[in-house]
């Protein structure tokens, strides 16, 4: 039995070194599908984590009516940090919050120094605990919150926050497509690398099987080279999408609303079901030209 | 009254047969017709008839490459016509056939070509080692192992070519035109090595349309026409074999 073995395999080497050209080429182009699928399953894993990572960071922003007294204030932030919802509630007084805007001015700052009277409102800063901090439930507390009296406006970047999440739906929706057709593409891809190194062997196959070689001996090696294929250039695009990936983190610096997401490579069990994906590809690509050459 | 000892040989004692065989390729083309016939254990039958005679299509039938329209054929008294996909192989494990083109896989030397078999059989390294030895050495090439087929002569390729079919140690041995690209001292050679391996006992049935091979050697010759046997002797004078060849379109090749 490992005689058997041992033989098939050295068939399988023989026909992948007899047949170089071919199979490179086929090898460069699967790699290139898993690179195109990689590209995007990498896009889709960093924009959820983006999503994930902003609603991390998701803030409330609680602008008082003017005019609303210091006690008042102080009421409220009692009852702010009552609720079960926040994590800590920080008060920013009128002079506070000019005195941060001019910080942000910069140099520009004199373009408010002719003001007679602080425009900006006082405000409370709230951080959500770790369970709460998702787009529903500060939509939620957004708008109880924003019924409360001496409250003019409520704020948390729901636009943005909102256009974002639906743009990583349709890129999750997009990866499932290209998917789909990357799997047509490699099995297609293979089987007829298959059957092309089949029909180079046609005439050995006719000469094997009339010296009585069974239908199993001869595909066996196919299959193991359609396997081999599959993992190989697999992981081909996985190596080709990291360098790619480490090329892009170092070039590229991210614009600033970016700026404290360091993008992620795939984790390990992605890079394993995609060469795993591969492999089984492969085999199935090889499978699919046997008949062709099953009757003889 | 031709074959008195065949009539009374027992029926076990036949290697291969044919009962009313036809074989239809297509509506219009009847590649053979009602063709029955026995081979002996240890016989040694030419098989002969213009080209699309029907020769190598009787062959192919003998080592199940085709299925039989009609008929039945029995080798070793087992009917070969009801033999699944998995059982051919091991049918033509032990028929050995020889082809005029020689059929040599032209990447591997003449080891491994000799080989195949056991290797696909699982047969240890070193019976493998020893069996392809012999089996090159009866025909004289033990000498070129590792040589690739194309670096050998026409005559050398068919040898490797026997030594193939031999390594099984087949009780019968199938040949279809065998020295039909070799001159006549080549053809020679190889005759006399058929002969050698029909004395250890195995059963040769060999095609070939060569006249001088079939009028030399006295060997029964059976003669197909159109699809159809029109003479089956053992016994004639080389005149009446010869004019009987002429009718069925046999000319001088040698």
């Amino acid at each position: 039995m490992i005689r058997k073995v041992k033989f098939l395999l050295k068939l399988a080497a023989s026909d992948l070194r007899g047949n170089a050209p071919v199979h490179l080429v086929a090898l460069a182009i699967i790699a290139a599908a898993f690179l195109t699928l990689g590209v995007f399953v990498l896009i889709a894993t960093n924009l959820r984590a983006l999503a994930s990572h902003w609603e991390e960071k998701i803030e409330v922003c609680l602008y008082l009516a003017d005019g609303t007294s210091e006690p008042e204030a102080q009421k409220m932030h009692a009852r702010l940090r009552a609720l079960p919802e926040i994590d800590s509630v920080e008060y920013i007084g009128k002079d506070r919050a000019l005195e941060d805007f001019k910080a942000m001015l910069g140099d520009e700052s004199d373009l408010i120094e002719g003001l007679d009277e602080n425009p900006l409102p006082s405000s409370f800063v709230i951080k959500l605990k770790r369970e709460f901090r998702s787009l529903d439930e500060v939509e939620g507390l957004a708008g109880r919150l924003g019924r409360w009296e001496g409250v003019a406006e409520v704020d948390y970047g729901a636009p943005l926050l909102e256009s974002f999440s639906s743009a990583v739906r349709l890129i999750q929706g997009a990866v499932l497509m290209v998917g789909g057709l990357i799997v047509v593409a490699v099995v297609f891809i293979i089987s007829n690398t298959v059957r092309l190194t089949m029909y180079s062997r046609k005439e050995e196959i006719g000469i094997m099987k009339l010296v009585g070689a069974s239908d199993a001996m001869i595909r066996a090696p196919f299959l193991l080279e359609g396997t081999l294929q599959g993992a190989a250039a697999s992981s081909l695009g996985v190596a080709a999408l990291w360098a790619l990936y480490a090329a892009a983190l170092s070039e590229i610096a991210l614009p600033g609303l970016l700026a404290t997401f360091t993008p992620r490579f795939l984790d390990g069990s992605a890079m394993a079901a995609i060469v795993a994906g591969g492999s089984i590809l492969g085999a199935a690509g090889s499978l699919t030209r046997f008949k062709d050459f099953a009757e003889e | 009254m031709r074959r008195p000892h065949r009539a009374m040989r027992k029926r076990d004692a036949d290697m291969i047969e044919l009962f009313h065989v036809g074989k239809k390729y297509s509506r219009e083309s009847q590649a053979l017709t009602d063709v029955s016939l026995k081979i002996g254990k240890g016989e040694f039958v030419f098989l002969t008839g213009a080209s699309g005679a029907g020769k190598t299509t009787l062959l192919k039938l003998l080592f199940a490459a085709e299925k039989p329209t009609s008929g039945s054929i029995l080798i070793n008294g087992r009917n070969i016509t009801r033999l699944s996909k998995n059982e051919i192989p091991l049918l033509r494990r032990n028929i050995g056939v020889v082809f005029q083109d020689f059929k040599l896989i032209h990447h591997w030397t003449v080891f491994q070509n000799v080989a195949f078999v056991l290797e696909i059989m699982g047969v240890p390294r070193n019976e493998l080692k020893k069996k392809v030895w012999h089996a090159l050495k009866m025909v004289r090439l033990h000498h070129k192992l590792d040589s690739y087929p194309l670096k050998l002569s026409g005559g050398e390729q068919q040898r490797v070519a026997i030594a193939r079919a031999l390594i099984t140690d087949p009780k019968i041995l199938l040949a279809d035109e065998p020295t039909g690209n070799l001159d006549s001292d080549i053809t020679r050679d190889i005759m006399r090595l058929f002969t050698e391996i029909n004395l250890k006992g195995a059963t040769m049935l060999i095609a070939t349309h060569d006249k001088g091979l079939l009028t030399s050697m006295s060997k029964r010759v059976i003669i197909l026409e159109k699809g159809r046997m029109i003479s089956d002797g053992s016994d004639e004078s080389s005149l009446i074999r010869a004019g009987r060849l002429a009718r069925a379109g046999i000319g001088g090749v040698a």
